[in-house]
C-alpha cells in the first residue's frame, strides 16, 4: 500500500482529520485520529513485497503529517468576525453570479476579500460587472442567526468557504463602474447572453452546461430523472474530452510547447466552465498525469485522483464537505480502482461501480437514485463522449457566422428533441428508483472495499478478511461522514 | 511459524486495533447538533440576598427579565430556524431576526404587530399559489411549456433593443409570447399592466403581472428591458 498508493493514505490522513475535527475533537487529537486511520489502512494493506515499517515510511508520515497540520491550521484560521470592520467601501468585481432560491447569489472579490451579496432577482448583477460598493458585514447563513442546526441541513459557512468567501455584505448603496471587457467573468456573462439570446432550448442548456458549467433547471431535471445528471456537472469526463481534443490540436511534433497548450487549454477551459470542485479535481488529475508523461513517468491513475483531491484539501479545506467534491473523487477513484485490474473491468463495470459509489452521498441529498441510470450510463456515457464535442462543434460554427447557421442549429434542436424522447422511453422501463440509504452504504462500502482489495497482493484468507474489516470500518466512516 | 508470516498477522491485528482507536475517538464525539450561538447565561450565584429578594416579590421580576423565548420561524423568509426573541416582542422582531421576508413572501397575510408566543411555529405565507389549487391553473395550461420551439432571435421583435434584449416596454403580445414560459394570456396581462402603471420602470416591475412570479421572472430577466437605465 504504502509503495503503491502512499497519496490514497495522505487522503485518509486528511479526510480521518477533518471528520474528527469538525465533531469539535480538539485539533491535536483530531490529527491523531487521521494519523490512527493512516496507520491502520497502512498495515491492515501491507503486502509481503514491501517493507512497510521502513526509515522511508516514518519520514513520509512526517511530511504527511505536517501537512494534514497545515491543513488544520488553514481550516482554524477562519476569519474571526469580530476582528474585521463592520462595514466595508470599496471597488470589486461581480466573479461569480448564482440562482438562490428566489433569489441571486454573487460574489464580489475585492483586493482585499470576497463577500457574498445576495439579492432580489431583478436587482441580479452579470458577472464581470465591475462597481464600487458600500455596506455593512454580517456572518455567513450558518454562523448566526438559526440557534439550532440539523447534520443534514445545507451549511453556508462549509459552502461559501470552500468558494474563499467568509463573509456576507448587505450592500446599502453601489454604483456601476464601467466594464473591462478582458476578463474571464466578463466572457462568460458574454458566452451566456449569447447562448441564452440565440440558441434553442435544448442546445442551449447543454452548451451552458458545457461551456460555462451553469445547469438549466429543465435539462437538469430530466437528466437527474434518467440518472445521467453528472452530464451536465463539469467534471472529469468533460475534462478528458478537452485534454483528448487538445492532444489531438497539437500533435508530438510540437515538443515542449505541447505540454504548455495542453496544460494551459485545459485549465482555461475549467476557469471558463466556473472551476467546479469537480473540475478542479479532473484538472489537477490530469495536470499530474501529463506532467508524469511529459517527464517520461508512468501516471498512476489512483495516486493521481487521491493527490488532486489532497491538494484541493490543503488549499481550501471546507472542499470535503462539498457534494460535488465528493461525488467526484469517489467515481474517479472508483474507476482507477478498476483501471488498474483492465480497461475491460472499466468498460463492464464503470458503470455500476460509480453508480453504487456515488449513491451514498446522493441519497442522502436527494432522498432517492435511479436504478435505470445504471443501465442507461453504459451507454449514454460513450454516446455522450461524440454528442457532447457534437454539439460544441455546432456552437463553434454559429460562432463563426457560417451560411446557413440557423438551419445547423435546428438540425441539432431536432436531433436532441428525439434523442431525449428516446432516453424518457428507457428510462420509463427501468423506473425503478432506489431510496434505502443503509443499503446504499453497505454496497458503496462493499464495492470500495472490494477494488481496495483486489488491487493489493494477498492470499486469498486475508483477501477477505481485509475485505470485511476494510468494508465495516469503511461503512462506519461515511455513515458518520455523510 | 514463518517469521513473514507472523510478522504479516502482526500488522494486520496492529491495524485492526488502531482502526478500532480511531473510530473509539469518533464515537466519543457522536453528536454533531452545533451551537451556532452559545445561549446559557449564568444566573447570580444564591445567597441569603435572593431569598429577601424572593420574598418581597424582586426575584419574579428578574427572572422576568431574563427569561428568553425560542421561536421557529419557517416558510417564505430568508434564514428558516429557530430564534432567540424576548418575551413580549412581536412578529415583526422573529421575522427580522429570519433575515426579512423573501421575495415571494405574501406581506398581507402575516400580521407584524401581533404578539409572540414561546415555542410558537410562524410559517410566512407565499403568494404563489400552491400548484394543484389554484384558479390560475388553466391558464397556466395555456402557457406552452418553457416554450420550446419559441427561442429568441435577433432583431425579430418589434421591442428588442440595441443588445438583443425584449423591451418590455415597447413589445407587443406576439412578441412577449416568444419569452419563455410566457403564453398569450400572460402576455396580455403584461399589456394591461403596462398600461395600468404607464408603463415599467425596471425589468422587476414585471413581477406586478398576475401570474409571474419569482422563477418566471428568473428566467426572462436575462432576456428583457424596460428601456431605461437602472
Amino acid at each position: 500500500m504504502i509503495s503503491r498508493y502512499p497519496a490514497l493514505l495522505f487522503l485518509l490522513l486528511l479526510v480521518g482529520s477533518l471528520e474528527a475535527r469538525d465533531r469539535g475533537i480538539p485539533c491535536v487529537v483530531a490529527l491523531g485520529t487521521g494519523s490512527l486511520f493512516f496507520w491502520a489502512a497502512l498495515l491492515l494493506y501491507a503486502s509481503k513485497e514491501e517493507k512497510t515499517l521502513s526509515h522511508r515510511t516514518f519520514l513520509l508520515f512526517i511530511v504527511l503529517f505536517l501537512g494534514a497540520w497545515g491543513m488544520l491550521f488553514r481550516f482554524e484560521s477562519l476569519p474571526k468576525l469580530e476582528s474585521f470592520p463592520p462595514s466595508f467601501s470599496g471597488k470589486g468585481r461581480v466573479i461569480l453570479e448564482r440562482p438562490w432560491g428566489g433569489r441571486r447569489a454573487h460574489v464580489i472579490a475585492t483586493g482585499e476579500e470576497k463577500f457574498l451579496y445576495r439579492t432580489f432577482a431583478r436587482e441580479g448583477m452579470k458577472e464581470g460587472t465591475e462597481l464600487f460598493f458600500e455596506g455593512s458585514l454580517v456572518p455567513l447563513e450558518d454562523s448566526s442567526g438559526s440557534l439550532k442546526k440539523a447534520p443534514s441541513s445545507f451549511d453556508g459557512e462549509k459552502y461559501w468557504g470552500a468558494r474563499g468567501v467568509f463573509r456576507e455584505i448587505q450592500v446599502e448603496t453601489y454604483r456601476l463602474l464601467p466594464e473591462k471587457s478582458w476578463n474571464l467573468a466578463v466572457w462568460r456573462s458574454k458566452l451566456k447572453e449569447k447562448l441564452l439570446l440565440e440558441f434553442p432550448p435544448s442546445l442551449r442548456a447543454y452548451l451552458l452546461a458545457m461551456w460555462i458549467g451553469e445547469r438549466d433547471p429543465e435539462l437538469g431535471e430530466k437528466h437527474q430523472r434518467w440518472g445521467t445528471a453528472h452530464l451536465l456537472a463539469v467534471s472529469g469526463f468533460h475534462v478528458g474530452l478537452v485534454v483528448m481534443l487538445l492532444f489531438w490540436l497539437f500533435p508530438s511534433f510540437f515538443g515542449r510547447i505541447r505540454f504548455l497548450a495542453i496544460s494551459g487549454g485545459m485549465w482555461f477551459y475549467i476557469f471558463l466552465a466556473g472551476a467546479s470542485p469537480s473540475a478542479l479535481r479532473a484538472g489537477m488529475m490530469a495536470q499530474i498525469l501529463l506532467l508524469g508523461r511529459f517527464l517520461g513517468y508512468r501516471g498512476n491513475g489512483v495516486n493521481a485522483v487521491a493527490l488532486a483531491a489532497s491538494f484541493l484539501l490543503l488549499w481550501r479545506p471546507w472542499w470535503f464537505w462539498d457534494l460535488g467534491w465528493r461525488l467526484s473523487v469517489l467515481a474517479a477513484l472508483g474507476i482507477t480502482l478498476l483501471g488498474n485490474i483492465s480497461w475491460k473491468a472499466v468498460f463492464f463495470g464503470g458503470s455500476p461501480v460509480t453508480w453504487m459509489l456515488t449513491a451514498m452521498p446522493l441519497l442522502k441529498v436527494f432522498g432517492t437514485v435511479p436504478l435505470g441510470g445504471m443501465v442507461l450510463n453504459f451507454f449514454a456515457l460513450p454516446i455522450y463522449a461524440v454528442l457532447l464535442p457534437f454539439l460544441s462543434l455546432l456552437g463553434f460554427l454559429f460562432f463563426l457566422h457560417i451560411p446557413g447557421r440557423e438551419f445547423l442549429l435546428q438540425g441539432g434542436e431536432l436531433f436532441l428533441s428525439a434523442w431525449h424522447g428516446l432516453l424518457e422511453e428507457f428510462s420509463a422501463a427501468f423506473s425503478l428508483s432506489f431510496g434505502n440509504s443503509e443499503t446504499a452504504l453497505i454496497l458503496g462500502a462493499c464495492t470500495m472495499a472490494f477494488l481496495l482489495c483486489i488491487n493489493v497482493t494477498f492470499s486469498p484468507a486475508r483477501r477477505l478478511f481485509c475485505f470485511l474489516i476494510s468494508a465495516g470500518g469503511i461503512f462506519l466512516f461515511v455513515h458518520g461522514v455523510i | 511459524m514463518d517469521p513473514r508470516k507472523r510478522q504479516g498477522i502482526l500488522y494486520y491485528v496492529l491495524g485492526v486495533l488502531l482502526l478500532l482507536a480511531a473510530f473509539g475517538i469518533l464515537s466519543l464525539f457522536r453528536g454533531r447538533w452545533k451551537d451556532v450561538n452559545p445561549n446559557a447565561v449564568a444566573g447570580p450565584a444564591l445567597s441569603w440576598r435572593d431569598e429577601q429578594a424572593s420574598s418581597d416579590g424582586r426575584e419574579d421580576a428578574f427572572s422576568e427579565k431574563n427569561e428568553v423565548w425560542y421561536v421557529y420561524v419557517t416558510g417564505e423568509v430568508v434564514r428558516p430556524g429557530v430564534y432567540e426573541v424576548a418575551p413580549g416582542d412581536r412578529m415583526y422582531v422573529a421575522v427580522e431576526k429570519a433575515g426579512g421576508f423573501t421575495v415571494d413572501a405574501d406581506r398581507e397575510r402575516i400580521n407584524l404587530a401581533a404578539p409572540l408566543k414561546d415555542a410558537m411555529h410562524i410559517k410566512v405565507p407565499s403568494r404563489i399559489p400552491a400548484e394543484g389549487n389554484s384558479s390560475q391553473i388553466l391558464e397556466r395550461n395555456q402557457v406552452p411549456r418553457e416554450g420550446n420551439a419559441n427561442y429568441i432571435r435577433e432583431n425579430k421583435f418589434s421591442g428588442v433593443s440595441s443588445e438583443g434584449l425584449l423591451n418590455i416596454n415597447a413589445a407587443n403580445p406576439e412578441d412577449l409570447e416568444k419569452l419563455p414560459g410566457i403564453g398569450q394570456v400572460l402576455a396580455e396581462r403584461i399589456v394591461r399592466t403596462r398600461e395600468e402603471l404607464g408603463g415599467f420602470k425596471d425589468t422587476g416591475e414585471i413581477i406586478k403581472v398576475p401570474g409571474i412570479g419569482a422563477k418566471r421572472l428568473e428566467k426572462i430577466t436575462p432576456l428583457i428591458t424596460c428601456g431605461m437605465a437602472w
